[in-house]
């Protein structure tokens, strides 16, 4: 009995105390950074727009005023599918738009030199330097392009260029061309806030630049799972959509 | 033999989802919205994989004859957020899917509603809707 009495004891010593867990304030002051900026850090519920114009999502572009060249590319998009097939459905990578308002969410990293966007769309991840550098010489072109950030006050401003044009604005296929620069916004209003800006500039496409404004709440109870978008993508390997042709009028 | 399956094809304006599939350009490289589909059958697999969950249900033709279709489903991370999972339905289950045709006529379908007979609907996020996939 005695024996018992000791062993129930020791177990009670040796149990850790539970730690009270405080929710954070999300209403509390922004993250900051080592070198005192704001941090974006978090899992965000990034805004879904699958068509960037539509009323029903605040922040959206009330018109698009497309050159000759981009109305043509939105008019044919369902025909070009048919003939180049769907870069999304070949899970290419769907760019900065599209994933940045795709249905899946977001998890932003930074230190006081880079900041990484994690996209759970195909798990791709894109690195934006804010250390003051300048853009690439000669980089060849890609699917989210070469982006570099610096600091306006507490408001971190994104420049993205150099994209291979191949990608669409959102899933209902608004254009872009090669000739686009991406401006984003990233401000940290509080610790459960980021607000969000997206402007598009492309004068091959559009005759004026649009921007898109979006609020993102922090969703600290969302952890990015893995994206293998072709492992099981029978849309393709079933031949429904065609291997991708990239258009060769982008430029 | 298309027409002796159990398939209705139904006007698109009676889907309430129809409306979001149009909203949807890349649906188009794989599907046919001019072609609303309904079938019924018993589930004889769950593919639980990115882009796009598939389910396979046997649908009866009125002769008796027994086609495998495929449908199409959302995706997988956004379908276990909502507190779905692979076994939420199980084999032998009766479905019935209402979805769009694919376009080269092959026993493939998107699913834009999952009902079981007692009107449960499972796996709501559809490929056509908010749980995305590819698209």
């Amino acid at each position: 009995m005695k024996t018992l009495a000791l062993l129930v004891a020791v177990l009670l010593v040796q149990v850790p105390a539970r730690t009270p867990v405080t929710p954070p304030d999300f209403k509390g002051p922004a993250l900051r950074l080592p070198n005192g900026k704001p941090s974006m850090a978090g899992v965000w519920k990034n805004t879904r727009r699958a068509d960037v114009t539509d009323p029903s999502i605040p922040g959206f572009v009330k018109e698009l005023r497309y050159t000759a060249w981009g109305k043509s590319k939105w008019d044919n998009y369902a025909s070009f599918m048919q003939t180049n097939g769907d870069y999304a459905g070949n899970c290419l990578p769907f760019g900065m738009s599209r994933s940045l308002y795709g249905p899946h969410p977001v998890q932003i990293m930074q230190d006081n030199d880079h900041v990484a966007l994690l996209f759970e769309q195909n798990s791709m991840f894109h690195v934006i330097p804010t250390d003051g550098r300048a853009f690439t010489a000669d980089l060849p072109r890609s699917w989210f392009g070469e982006s570099v950030g610096h600091w306006e006050g507490d408001t971190l401003v994104v420049e993205t260029v150099n994209l291979n044009g191949y990608t669409r604005v959102d899933t209902i296929g608004h254009p872009l061309s090669a000739r686009a620069r991406i401006t984003q916004t990233f401000r940290r209003v509080n610790f459960g806030t980021i607000e969000h800006t997206f402007t598009l500039t492309d004068p091959k496409t559009y005759t004026s630049p649009w921007t898109l404004s979006d609020t993102w709440p922090l969703t600290p109870n969302v952890t990015l799972m893995e994206y293998a978008c072709m492992e099981n993508n029978r849309a393709f390997t079933e031949g429904r959509i065609k291997l991708f042709v990239p258009p060769d009028d982008v430029d | 033999m298309r027409k002796t399956l159990m398939v209705v094809f139904a006007a698109m304006i009676a889907w309430p989802l129809g409306a979001s599939v149009i909203a949807h350009h890349s649906f188009d490289a794989e599907f046919d919205r001019n072609k609303p589909v309904t079938l019924k059958g018993a589930v004889t697999k769950v593919e639980w994989g990115n882009p796009h969950i598939w389910i396979f249900i046997d649908v009866t033709e009125t002769g008796g004859k027994v086609s495998n279709w495929g449908v199409e489903g959302g995706a997988p991370n956004a379908l276990f957020r909502e507190g779905w999972r692979k076994d939420s339905v199980k084999l032998g289950d009766i479905l019935t899917v209402e979805g769009y045709s694919a376009r080269d006529g092959s026993l493939r379908a998107n699913a834009v509603r999952v009902t079981l007979p007692d009107g449960r609907r499972v796996f709501a996020g559809s490929a056509a809707g908010s749980s995305g996939g590819n698209r």
